[in-house]
């Protein structure tokens, strides 16, 4: 998968947990989830499950906490999906 | 004080179910934590993760404001003491706008739903360790919400907590909410002063301006879901 195919991914991944949804009609690679999408931190946890389902990896709490904003999960996810840096 | 933390949980709003799986509270929880979890026992286990939740995410806030680039790693801000002690439980009258007596906070304010029926509330007092500092937790555990708060002395004195409950969760209701919540204590605290008005640092923590001063006042704020709550230092 591209970076961009796997944003267009993490778009639905992330849309239950945003009201915002202009914010997230306008995601790019720097969007910080909790400050541009208005993401609550309680749901952090929840949107790296639900990118370990969607994505069939597993992510380790290290590289959880680098998930914080757009570009970061993309890295995250393309790196667990055994692609490296795309 | 050099700074606050504080944090909510709207227990409306979590997936008991989905906390319950290794997968979403290993990642909350350090392995320590997890074994700790049966000789606290008398929570369930959706409360502990929670509760654990709110008292590292309040440590983090409070870590923040002196170090803006740390990165919040939930696994890594351990609770240090063996057991929760449970200090207090007590019923809050919902009806208007309660005093919580809590052990020796400076001052509890508590605003919950007309609604929702008088609350049993628990209070607990822990420690946590993290990157060789000592922070003391204080957290209240309602049928409706924990919340708790995260300072560098055992002394809490200087400490006002305020918790209420908000009918619109949206974010915009939830920010104004917070902030007039904190002026309307502030302004209690300070009687017939200049102004005061709320401002956000860079990094994102709340400034308390005096007229267009900023003040030694630390503060934190917290929502989620129908809950809003602030913790100030004084």
């Amino acid at each position: 998968m591209t970076r961009q195919e796997i944003l267009d991914e993490l778009k639905k991944v992330l849309t239950p947990y945003t009201a915002d949804k202009e914010a997230l009609a306008k995601v790019d690679e720097n969007t910080d989830l909790i400050k541009d999408l208005k993401i609550n931190s309680a749901n952090l946890v929840d949107i790296i499950i639900d990118a370990e389902s969607k994505y069939n990896i597993e992510i380790d709490y290290d590289s959880a906490d680098r998930m914080t904003n757009v570009g970061s999960c993309i890295d995250v996810i393309s790196e667990k999906m055994g692609q490296g840096q795309v | 004080m050099i700074s606050i933390g504080n944090d909510i949980v709207d227990l409306s709003a979590i997936d008991k179910h989905r906390t319950q799986q290794k997968a979403f509270y290993s990642k909350i929880l350090s392995d320590k934590e997890q074994q700790l979890y049966s000789r606290s026992s008398h929570l369930p286990f959706e409360i502990y993760v929670w509760l654990l939740w709110s008292a590292k995410e309040s440590v983090y806030k409070f870590a923040k404001r002196l170090n803006p680039e740390l990165v919040f790693s939930p696994v890594r801000i351990e609770v240090s003491e063996p057991e929760f002690i449970e200090l207090k439980n007590f019923q809050n009258d919902p009806l208007d706008g309660t005093h919580l007596e809590l052990s020796d906070l400076k001052f509890g304010e508590f605003l919950n739903s007309e609604n929702s029926g008088s609350d049993n509330i628990s209070e607990y007092n822990y420690q946590i360790n993290y990157q060789s500092d000592t922070y003391y937790l204080r957290s209240l555990i309602s049928n409706t919400f924990i919340a708790s708060i995260a300072s560098d002395s055992p002394d809490s004195s200087k400490i006002h907590w305020g918790i209420k409950y908000i009918d619109q969760p949206d974010y915009q209701s939830q920010s104004t909410s917070v902030r007039e919540f904190t002026l309307k204590i502030i302004n209690e605290i300070f009687p017939g002063e200049v102004t005061f008005s709320i401002d956000k640092s860079p990094v994102g923590y709340p400034i308390i301006l005096k007229g267009q001063v900023e003040t030694t006042i630390k503060a934190s704020f917290a929502h989620h879901v129908n809950y809003v709550a602030y913790a100030l230092g004084i």
